[in-house]
């Protein structure tokens, strides 16, 4: 009997064993897939003008790399530019279809085009809907962008234009700080006498920025931010702001080499005290200027009320719409939004004084509160001109045709007849 | 179970040769076959997927240079001079046009992988620079109005299309110019791919194995092949980012397929079984023609083991078969060493045995028969004495002569002893009482010149011993020791064990025997030679057949002074019911 069950069982085994052979003999077509589940990264695509020796750069990078520690399964692909490209290439990416999926942009006539062509996504349902991300900017802000019941940008980042002025040098030759265009050229006489120059200027897009403050002061916000009278024609401001740069340039209160000097370097003519004043914004401040430095509206007339450029800067964030609409990128690109405008990414950028934030906290160094000041002596706060004036004829035509106004070879008259076309 | 216990030895034997030989290789081989063949496939696969990969990654990188160069180009502002320009000087719409041609021509000649590259404006003019002719009116094979149609629908993002209207497959990047300023349509981009450079490399990713290597848009449409097979690709599962299967029931081919994102393609290959079973089925070729002979080499020489193994039992079944037949003495011959050998061998040793013991025993038998015949022959019929005995003893009590009486009961009691013929065992106690009975008889012969002592171990008096094997050696004693003496004479009998044997000891003090006597005696006792002391050799031969030749006689004896004789037999418990013959 045990025998048999001995026999029994070693038949059902080699039955098992063949069955077992046959089964894994069959055909099979089979192969190793080494495609590993990994988790699916999602890439952001980020924008900004704040790259390479921009100020805000480095914290820009520190905020990202916080971002993706936190969250690794986003990557933000920072296609941040400085200059003059940055704007360029942000607008040829958008026209085709190319657009970034966050991006930084000023308020302006290019982000209105941007909005128009419904490139840009609509955010006043999200960021109402988390009060802590709504209320991380100042109320007064999002009125100030102005974009009805929609919220296309998160105003991250505030910007002020004014003389910044070298106080030690006044005080040194006993000037007596400008407060009327009279005044300014008392002290443009006295500088030129004892060898300062009294005005780091150049003639690229961002040395306007002294030309943007007369318009603002002569102009005021109505006129400054509609620039054209109902007949097309450009508001006198504008004009007017021309020939006094002419009576500036003609009592030399340039460097003389002012056409051809870099931006860098007519910064460093400031910092290093070889001139007394700079028309700049806050983006200027830097540990490089301490309490010698003193800032104030552009001198033009002490009767008027004073006003003063103010505005969103590059820290004006978006999201696109393609984006938005991509259920696969929209979430990761809300997040990166959102982290991006918030506290800890203020924190960040607040390590340098070049940024001025939006958020209602006051500010606790000395030129975010020089620019405080400034702001609240304001009796109106002014978009900056360059806002308002097609992007293309400022820098292709204005900008380009400015040593001849300031030569006399153009009349400001002449240089605005062709902005019609634009 | 049945068929197998009814199977001879023989059958059995090819039986289990077939199951644990031939069996085990059959099942081993078609695994071995099956699975190479299926992991030499796994691998094929495993590989054309990596290569597959290889190639994704290249279509990939060829199509992300190819838009790279496509936004380049959106980046450029000649593009847009030419054009936004409203042609009223033509001398300036010259210089940009020039300008653009330039910019096309160093995007062309920089890039391998580009044919020709062309921008529409809205008027339908073109800006071309081709890569074979320089200058080219694309339109004529050209799908313009497919092409703007779908860069349309892709809102100024690149769209990939393969065109068979117009081409037998030409690949086109196009794309909608939208001014920057105005993010208005103005104009189209269209580049046409170059196919050669990447068919080239196709062609040396090209082998025996892998035969082929197509690629497909999503439509299955062939984009291009490195042959001009035509492949059944029904099977290809759109939704999965790879797969494999067979091309028809044939079974030759294998296709191995994966899907590209960027563009929407697929890349397919097919891999061809026979090359790549080719080694396998080669090997096996000369595995078959090694093993077949070998396997039959091996099979005749088990089966002649088998054989003679049978064979060899079959010999020692004869034997056995002869044994029960009869015949006592059987010697088989099986030339073996190993168990079946010393089966054979014990076979002989046992029927050797078997004689041996039937020999003894038979010899016993006559022995006893020889006894008893000589008893007979010596004696008057011992009822007849046994009774007249009992007359006398009955007329002498009546007469009033008790010795005579006595001597009569101890010649009955001794006549009964020798009559008791039943074969059996007797005690010691009673093979004592029997001498003791015989030397009273003797006494009155002697005169009193004889005295007997006995000096037995009480536990051995119920031992079982052959009858009558003490009464020769005491008859010997008073013949030959006591008879010729004037002197009274001594016989002790003691019985005692020692170290596993019992030895019983008569001893005289009679005349003795010289050495040479005792030597002589000794010869006569083992020997067995016919004299006339049938006593002394009687026992011994009894003795040494019941008990074993270890066992017998030993006589021990010095002139004039004694003579003992020594029965060693084995401490042994004999039980009643035993029958022995004695």
């Amino acid at each position: 009997m045990k025998r048999q069950s001995i026999l029994t069982l070693s038949f059902t085994a080699i039955i098992i064993v063949i069955s077992l052979v046959i089964y894994s003999s069959t055909d099979r077509l089979e192969y190793e897939n080494y495609e590993t589940e990994k988790t699916e990264i999602i890439e952001v695509r980020f924008s900004s003008s704040w790259a390479g020796v921009d100020s805000k750069a480095e914290y820009l990078e520190t905020v990202i790399e916080a971002f993706e520690a936190e969250h690794p399964n986003i990557k933000i692909i920072d296609e941040s530019m400085y200059g003059e490209d940055f704007l360029f290439t942000l607008k040829a990416d958008f026209a085709s279809g190319n657009g970034p999926d966050v991006f930084g942009l000023w308020p302006g006539s290019d982000l209105e085009l941007l909005i128009d062509n419904q490139m840009v996504a609509d955010l006043s349902r999200v960021i109402k809907d988390d009060p802590s991300w709504y209320d991380n900017v100042d109320p007064n802000v999002f009125e100030f962008l102005d974009q009805g019941y929609q919220i296309y940008s998160i105003p991250f980042e505030i910007i002020y234009e004014g003389l910044y002025i070298n106080k030690d040098l006044f005080e040194e030759h006993n000037i007596k700080i400008p407060e009327n265009f009279n005044e300014l050229k008392d002290a443009i006489v006295v500088f030129n006498q004892v060898g300062i120059v009294p005005i780091a200027y150049n003639l690229t897009p961002e040395g306007s920025f002294i030309y943007q403050n007369m318009i603002v002061q002569l102009s005021g916000k109505y006129d400054t931010e509609n620039p054209f009278t109902s007949a097309g024609n450009i508001k006198s401001g504008y004009i007017e702001a021309m020939y006094l740069m002419q009576d500036l340039y003609q009592l030399d209160a340039f460097p003389e080499n002012a056409f051809t000097l870099d931006d860098a370097s007519r910064n460093e003519m400031f910092i290093q005290k070889e001139a007394a004043m700079i028309v700049q914004g806050s983006w200027f401040n830097s540990d490089r200027l301490d309490e010698s430095v003193d800032l104030i509206p552009f001198p033009i007339d002490d009767r008027k009320d004073v006003s003063i450029i103010y505005g969103i800067g590059n820290g004006n964030f978006h999201m696109s719409k393609s984006a938005f609409d991509n259920p696969e990128k929209r979430e990761s690109a809300l997040i990166f939004l959102k982290y991006l405008t918030s506290k800890a990414s203020r924190d960040v950028f607040e390590l340098t004084s070049s940024f001025v934030s939006s958020s209602p906290e006051l500010p606790d160094d000395y030129l975010r509160r020089l620019g405080m000041r400034l702001t609240h002596s304001a009796d109106e706060l002014v978009g900056p001109p360059d806002h308002y004036i097609n992007r293309n004829f400022w820098e292709s035509v204005l900008i380009k045709e400015f040593p001849n106004m300031l030569e006399g070879k153009i009349t400001p008259e002449e240089i605005f007849e062709t902005i019609g076309d634009y | 179970m049945g068929f197998y216990k009814r199977l001879n030895i023989r059958n059995k034997l090819l039986f289990m040769f077939i199951l644990q030989m031939l069996l085990p290789v059959a099942v081993l081989s078609v695994f071995l076959l099956r699975n190479v063949e299926n992991s030499m496939k796994s691998q094929a696969l495993t590989l054309s997927q990596d290569m597959l990969k290889i190639l994704e990654l290249r279509i990939t990188d060829f199509a992300d240079d190819t838009k790279s160069v496509s936004q380049d180009l959106l980046y450029d502002l000649e593009v847009y001079d030419v054009l936004n320009d409203d042609q009223s000087d033509k001398l300036t719409f010259y210089n940009n046009v020039n300008n653009l041609k330039n910019v096309l021509r160093t995007l062309t000649l920089s890039n391998k992988d580009i044919q020709a590259v062309s921008i529409f404006d809205l008027k339908g003019n073109n800006y071309t620079y081709e890569l074979s002719n320089g200058r080219l009116d694309l339109m004529e094979y050209l799908p313009y109005d497919t092409l703007l149609a779908l860069a349309r629908s892709a809102e100024g993002r690149p769209v990939w299309h393969v065109d068979f209207e117009k081409s037998q497959g030409n690949i086109y990047l196009t794309r909608i110019i939208n001014d920057i300023d105005t993010f208005n349509e103005v104009g189209l981009l269209v580049i046409q791919v170059n196919m050669a450079p990447m068919k080239n490399e196709y062609a040396n990713l090209q082998s025996e194995i892998f035969e082929e290597i197509y690629l497909l848009d999503p439509d299955k449409q062939l984009v291009f092949s490195s042959e001009d097979h035509v492949m059944n690709t029904e099977l290809i599962n759109f939704s999965e980012r790879s797969g494999v299967f067979y091309e028809d029931e044939s079974k030759e081919r294998m296709i191995s397929y994966r899907k590209i994102s960027n563009p929407d393609w697929y890349i397919v290959t097919a891999i061809s079984k026979s090359a790549l079973l080719d080694e396998v089925n080669r090997f096996t070729t000369i595995a078959f023609v090694i093993f077949i002979p070998l396997a039959i080499i091996l099979s005749l020489f088990t089966i002649f083991e088998g054989l003679h193994m049978v064979a060899s039992i079959n010999t020692i079944v004869s034997g056995m078969e002869e044994v029960s037949q009869g015949k006592k003495k059987v010697n088989i011959h099986v030339d073996r060493g190993d168990e079946i050998g010393y089966l054979a061998e014990s076979f002989n040793d046992m029927t050797t045995e078997i004689e041996n013991l039937v020999e003894n025993i038979y010899e016993e038998q006559l022995t006893r028969k020889e006894v008893e015949l000589k008893a007979l022959q010596a004696q008057i019929n011992p009822h007849f004495l046994y009774n007249t005995l009992e007359t006398i003893n009955w007329h002498a009590q009546l007469k009033g002569a008790p010795e005579i009486s006595h001597m009569v009961t101890a010649l009955s009691s001794i006549m009964e002893a020798t009559i008791g013929r039943d074969n059996k065992l007797i005690s010691l106690r009673d093979e004592l009482k029997y001498i003791e009975n015989y030397i009273s008889i003797m006494t009155y012969r002697y005169e009193g010149r004889l005295k007997f002592n006995k000096k037995v171990d009480p536990s051995l008096l119920n031992i079982k011993i052959p009858r009558l094997i003490l009464q020769p050696i005491v008859e010997n004693a008073i013949n030959h020791g006591i008879g010729q003496s004037a002197t009274k004479s001594e016989i002790n009998v003691t019985a005692e064990k020692d170290n596993g044997h019992i030895l019983i000891e008569i001893c005289d003090n009679g005349k003795g025997m010289s050495r040479v006597e005792l030597d002589k005696l000794m010869d006569k006792i083992n020997n067995n030679h016919e004299n006339k002391s049938i006593g002394l050799e009687n026992v011994n031969r009894r003795l040494k057949l019941f008990y074993g030749e270890d066992y017998g006689i030993r006589i021990y004896s010095e002139e004039n002074v004694f003579t003992k004789v020594v029965l060693d037999i084995p401490e042994k418990r004999l039980n009643e019911g035993d029958i022995y013959y004695v």
